[in-house]
């Protein structure tokens, strides 16, 4: 990859899109819009050579939650708003070691909670094919960055879906790597035994180079690991046809009745709107939209004409998936986000009267409705005598779906899935319920809670709107999905939205 | 019942909701846990797991590889390195405290 | 047989002696500049993660296994949850499923009869250790006025908690306890058992109850932080109890701290049930499991506990309880004992001869000494003199090539100078004269100077008058040895003399 030398009038490209889609918090408009290129060590608290390395000269957004020293660590709250990490995390340290420049931070669901980037504290972030729909979320600002080419990639995190689904919503390739395959170290944390920092790219080539410059064990993040060393290797396809794998497809439309028949009659405590409700709701919002169904099929066509082997599979625990992603997802939440009190560091009321008040206060006024939810949930569950019902069977469940996909990647290379049941939808009464969009979290979630890596690639566009495919992998298999989706890609180029224009080689 | 558990579970998460805050969470907080109290669907779910859900052993990480240590060194606070992002902080961390005074981070006593 | 019965549980926290935190590279230190030694990760910042320390763990570890616990094959660590302004993530990562080691025992001498006493032959009784966890620290807060400050450098420091069962029946029980397994972990040299700075904390749980009725209801005590004051607190506690179920009433669940200013506890907060922890796995760290290595580096770390070695010293070098108790009361200073001895002992003396010859250096001189310059017990290795070097000097004396006198300006210059006593000696021309003719010499010089004690000496000798004799001899050796200046060997100069006496006598 050589280095990027801008065309005139990037910088009025990168401000006209960005007062229509309102992708980043803060940005550093000279590193994105080239001139600070060759700028040698800007010295964010690592060792940084625009000059070299595989990445030279690239400048990359910074989801808000991941920590670039010197710059705003929000995570899209306003507890946090004002805030300046003292220290870089090691994604980003790494990539700037091999000559990539953070050049903003984009914005997201706060603390990562959300599947639209409109329950930001701060501002909106619109599709860059639909400015009256959302990007997605919780990666919103990353993924509509790139999607519009303000950048050639970006980080998010995914932890029940958070880079693939705005990565899908916006028509960008998104990257959940295994787990541990990258340091979380200088991830604000939501569900640490979940996520991952992830990639989102103008391309699957750009993917794979950033994973590859990110990954591997750190010292500060004891959950990271080095791949082993029999794992599907990472180097560049370099135009030749990806080797032909066998590829599992699971049926959407049998998870969805699966969901319908299991869910219902299993009543909790009576709701408002009949013991039944959440399960109702939650199998309507498995239901494919049909452009998306069309667009899962247009994939396997174009999956098979490449030469790869596509057989079924099923899935069962899959439908036990999103209640047991929520529990836990919400449980380390509801622990991670205890730090935020005020006192430290982030804001805290004007007056309180004793500590507790403080930090009542500080948490009461600092946190937004969908994050206090979340706590609550978290918390609720973790409760002595609720446990066993609630955390521990969760727990539970995540073993049984880790060993369906053991089993099931025994007899396959990848399985394939849809990403999100829908498009990028909509607000207001074209949108979705809160409660329909964690349930829609169905095929993404899995990947999470088995810790492997599943990447998201767009495969056409339907409607006026991206749509896309996932593929899941074997833990540490990232280097084979890559070679399948860049055959893909080779086959069927990625399309990009009206207006935009490509600056990065 | 729920409304009343909802009030206590705040309090442990400090999160000190107003009545009027309190009823408007209500319906999602208990909406989800009904999505969640589903979740016993999967104890006699054989089909699904091949094996009693309660028969699994709880999985905490997707992943272990052997025991992870560090050495017991102290980070050199005169000599920061790009190594090592973390340490020679102290100060910056203290300018960061909402407020501070003698180097101690100050918040109000209970009086 | 006492109408009441008491039970005392006790938990003790003691800071592991690492360079750095638990769970990250910062200085654990004491006593530095408010919040100097923290980094993101012990202030709880966004986006950190912890790190496990391999030394808190293998020190923690050797403490377990020298409380006879069983270590854990498989460890891990929780989130221990509550909101409290020094605890920076508001949670404390904890032990609390799968201890590092649990299900141990130590004795203590019955009734409490303080450390000594745990010498050979006393009684003792078991006291069970439930539990030995690893966790960190929090940070401290002063409170001053209408605010209150915080400092973090403690935040995030290695702590083992040491859980009894609730074994203990009296105070004294307690108190000897505490102060045998402060010595133990200064032993093992993983804490400095400091209790005035914090290193070692003890909180207690108290409950009376019928004979034969088991547990009563448990009351907790803080603030213990000397050994006397668990010994107080808990003696004041049991008798309030007591003296509350005697008049009918119901002793109360609550949390009670020691006033050390009015000697009574009193209540501190009232036990809430609403008190959920929320304990659920660490996600940030991966769980340990106890390898071959690991083992191996803990069973490395373990030494010959104080209670041991009291038992052998006092058997195998026939020492005083109060010469034992002295000598083992720091690992250092039984070492430099030991290791005097068996110097002492390849310079030709005696074993038990040359123990006890260096127990009263040790007990005497070299403790008056270390107490002049502030030294502990344990800092005995810094000094010149070593035990090899007290061996020699002790040596040297029993071997009559210098008088004991001489030996204590010996044992002065060893102190300042960097050699070698029989060195020093000889550099001073320290060492007696044992020369038959500068004997001699000297004793006719005395009896030139002391005619009358002389022929006194002599006629009482033929006299009989034995007494007398002796008398006017010693008299003249005194004598003979100032005419040497001191350097003569007393006994060579008194055979002399009895020789000359004797001679003088016989001639009469
Ligand atoms: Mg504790
Ligand atoms: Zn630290």
């Amino acid at each position: 990859m050589s280095r990027t030398v801008l065309q005139d009038g990037f910088s009025a490209y990168l401000d006209a899109w960005e007062a229509r889609i309102g992708s980043f918090l803060e940005k550093d408009a000279e590193t994105i819009a080239g001139s600070a290129v060759l700028g040698a060590d800007r010295e964010p608290g690592y060792a940084s050579d625009s000059t070299k390395g595989v990445l030279r000269g690239l400048p990359f957004g910074v989801k808000d939650n991941i920590a670039v020293k010197d710059m705003r660590l929000s995570c899209g709250s306003r507890l946090l708003d004002g805030f300046r990490s003292p220290y870089s995390a090691t994604a980003v340290a790494r990539l700037a070691a091999v000559g990539a420049m953070p050049a903003g931070k984009t914005n997201m669901d706060e603390f990562g909670m959300g599947s639209s980037t409109d329950n930001s504290a701060f501002m909106r972030t619109n599709n860059p094919w639909d400015v009256e729909r959302v990007a997605g979320g919780s990666s919103g600002g990353s993924a509509a960055a790139v999607a519009a080419g303000l950048v050639p990639f970006a980080l998010g995190s995914d932890t029940g879906g958070s880079v693939r689904q705005p990565a899908n919503f916006c028509g960008v390739v998104g990257l959940k790597p295994t787990y541990g395959a990258v340091s979380r170290f200088g991830l604000v944390a939501y569900a640490s035994s979940l996520e991952t920092i992830g990639v989102l790219a103008d391309s699957v080539a750009r993917a794979r180079t950033v994973f590859a410059a990110m990954r591997g064990a750190d010292p500060l993040d004891q959950t990271s690991f080095d791949a082993p060393a029999d794992a599907p290797s990472l180097l560049p396809l370099g135009g030749k046809p990806a080797e032909p794998r066998a590829i599992g497809v699971l049926s959407p439309s049998a998870v969805a009745k699966a969901l319908a028949s299991t869910l219902s009659g299993q009543a909790g405590p009576a709701g408002n709107g009949g013991p039944d409700e959440a399960a109702r709701e939650a199998s309507a919002a498995a239901m494919l939209e049909p452009e998306v169904a069309l667009g899962f099929e247009a994939a396997k066509e174009g999956l098979r004409a490449l030469g790869h082997r596509l057989v079924d599979v099923e899935l069962p625990s899959l439908k036990y998936g999103v209640p047991a992603y929520y529990t836990i997802a919400t449980a380390e939440a509801s622990a991670n986000l205890a730090r935020f009190d005020g006192i430290r560091y982030g804001n805290r009321p004007a007056y309180a009267e004793n500590p507790d008040g403080l930090i009542d206060g500080a948490r009461g006024s600092g946190f937004g409705d969908e994050v206090k939810l979340r706590i609550l949930l978290g918390t609720f569950v973790l409760r002595s005598g609720f446990q066993d019902r609630y955390y521990l069977r969760a727990q539970r469940i995540r073993t049984g779906i880790r060993l369906d996909f053991n089993r099931v990647l025994a007899g396959v290379d990848a399985v394939l899935m849809p990403v999100f049941p829908t498009r990028a939808f909509g607000r207001g009464e074209r949108g979705l319920s809160p409660f329909a969009q964690k349930a829609a979290d169905l095929f993404t979630c899995c990947a999470n809670l088995a810790g492997l890596p599943a990447l998201a690639f767009p495969t056409g566009v339907e409607g006026g709107l991206p749509v896309g495919v996932q593929l899941v992998g074997k833990a540490f298999g990232e280097g084979l999905l890559l070679d399948v989706a860049e055959g893909y890609e080779a086959a069927h180029p990625i399309a990009r939205p009206a207006g935009y224009r490509a600056f990065w080689g | 019942m729920v409304r009343e558990e909802l009030q206590a579970t705040a309090g442990l998460a400090h999160l000190d909701l107003s009545e009027d805050e309190a009823a408007a969470a209500l319906p999602a907080f208990e909406l989800m846990l009904e999505y969640f109290a589903a979740m016993k669907a999967a104890d006699e779910d054989e089909g699904a797991f091949g094996v009693p859900v309660l028969d699994l052993p709880p999985t905490t990480q997707a992943f272990s590889a052997g025991n992870r240590l560090r050495f017991d060194a102290t980070a050199n606070n005169s000599n920061n390195t790009n190594s090592n992002p973390l340490y020679n902080l102290a100060n910056e961390l203290l300018n960061r405290s909402p407020e501070s005074e003698n180097r101690f981070v100050v918040i109000p006593n209970v009086l | 047989m006492m109408k009441y019965q008491s039970f005392i549980g006790l938990e003790v926290h003691i800071h592991l002696l690492t360079k750095s935190k638990a769970f990250c590279s910062c200085r654990a230190a004491f006593g530095d500049e408010p919040n100097s030694n923290v980094c993101p990760v012990c202030m709880g910042y966004p986006g950190v993660l912890p790190a496990l320390n391999g030394e808190a763990m293998r020190m923690g570890a050797v403490v377990a296994r020298a409380l006879n616990c069983t270590l854990s094959p498989k460890t891990w660590f929780e989130r221990k949850q509550y909101f409290y302004p020094d605890m920076p993530k508001n949670y404390q990562i904890s032990q609390f499923a799968s201890p590092l080691g649990v299900d141990g025992w130590v004795d203590i001498p019955a009734g409490g009869g303080g450390p000594a006493s745990s010498a050979a032959g006393t009684a003792t009784k078991r006291i069970r250790i439930k539990e030995c966890h690893l966790e960190e620290d929090a940070g401290k807060m002063i409170h001053a006025g209408n605010v209150s400050l915080v400092d973090y450098n403690r935040a995030g420091t290695s702590l083992l908690e040491i859980v009894t069962e609730p074994d203990f029946e009296t105070g004294a029980e307690a108190e000897c306890y505490v102060q045998q397994l402060r010595r133990t972990v200064r032993y093992l040299g993983v804490c400095d058992g400091n209790m005035e700075e914090g290193s070692l904390r003890c909180d207690a749980n108290v409950s009376v109850n019928l004979r034969g009725q088991g547990l009563g209801s448990k009351v907790e005590i803080k603030n213990l932080n000397s050994s006397r004051f668990v010994r107080l607190g808990l003696d004041y506690e049991i008798e309030r109890q007591v003296a509350l179920v005697e008049k009918g009433g119901m002793v109360r669940q609550e949390t009670r701290l020691w006033n050390e200013n009015r000697d009574q506890t009193e209540t501190m907060r009232v036990k809430e049930s609403s008190n959920d922890y929320r304990f659920f796995p660490e996600p940030d760290l991966p769980p340990f499991s106890a390898d071959a290595g690991f083992i191996s580096s803990v069973e490395a770390g373990l030494v010959e506990l104080p209670f041991d070695r009291e038992r052998r010293v006092g058997s195998e070098f026939g020492l005083s309880r109060e010469q034992v108790t002295i000598v083992c009361e720091e690992r250092a200073f039984a070492d430099y004992f030991e290791a005097a001895v068996a110097e002492a002992e390849r310079l030709g003396m005696d074993k038990k001869v040359a123990a006890e010859r260096v127990a009263i250096w040790m007990t005497g001189e070299l403790k008056r000494v270390m107490n002049r310059d502030g030294l502990g017990a344990a800092d005995v290795g810094a000094l010149k003199v070593t035990g090899a070097r007290l061996a020699a000097i002790v040596a040297l004396v029993a071997s009559g090539r210098i008088s004991g006198k001489i030996a204590r300006q010996l044992f002065d210059a060893a102190l300042v100078e960097e050699a070698e006593p029989a060195d020093i000696v000889a550099a001073r021309g320290w060492e007696l004269v044992v020369d038959p003719a500068r004997i001699a010499a000297a004793v006719e010089e005395a009896i030139a100077a002391e005619p009358s004690a002389f022929s006194g000496a002599a006629a009482a000798t033929a006299g009989g008058d034995v007494g007398k004799a002796r008398t006017l001899s010693a008299f003249l050796v005194g004598k003979a040895i100032g005419a040497s200046g001191g350097k003569a060997e007393p006994g060579l100069v008194k055979a002399a003399v009895e020789a000359r006496v004797t001679a003088a006598a016989t001639a009469l």
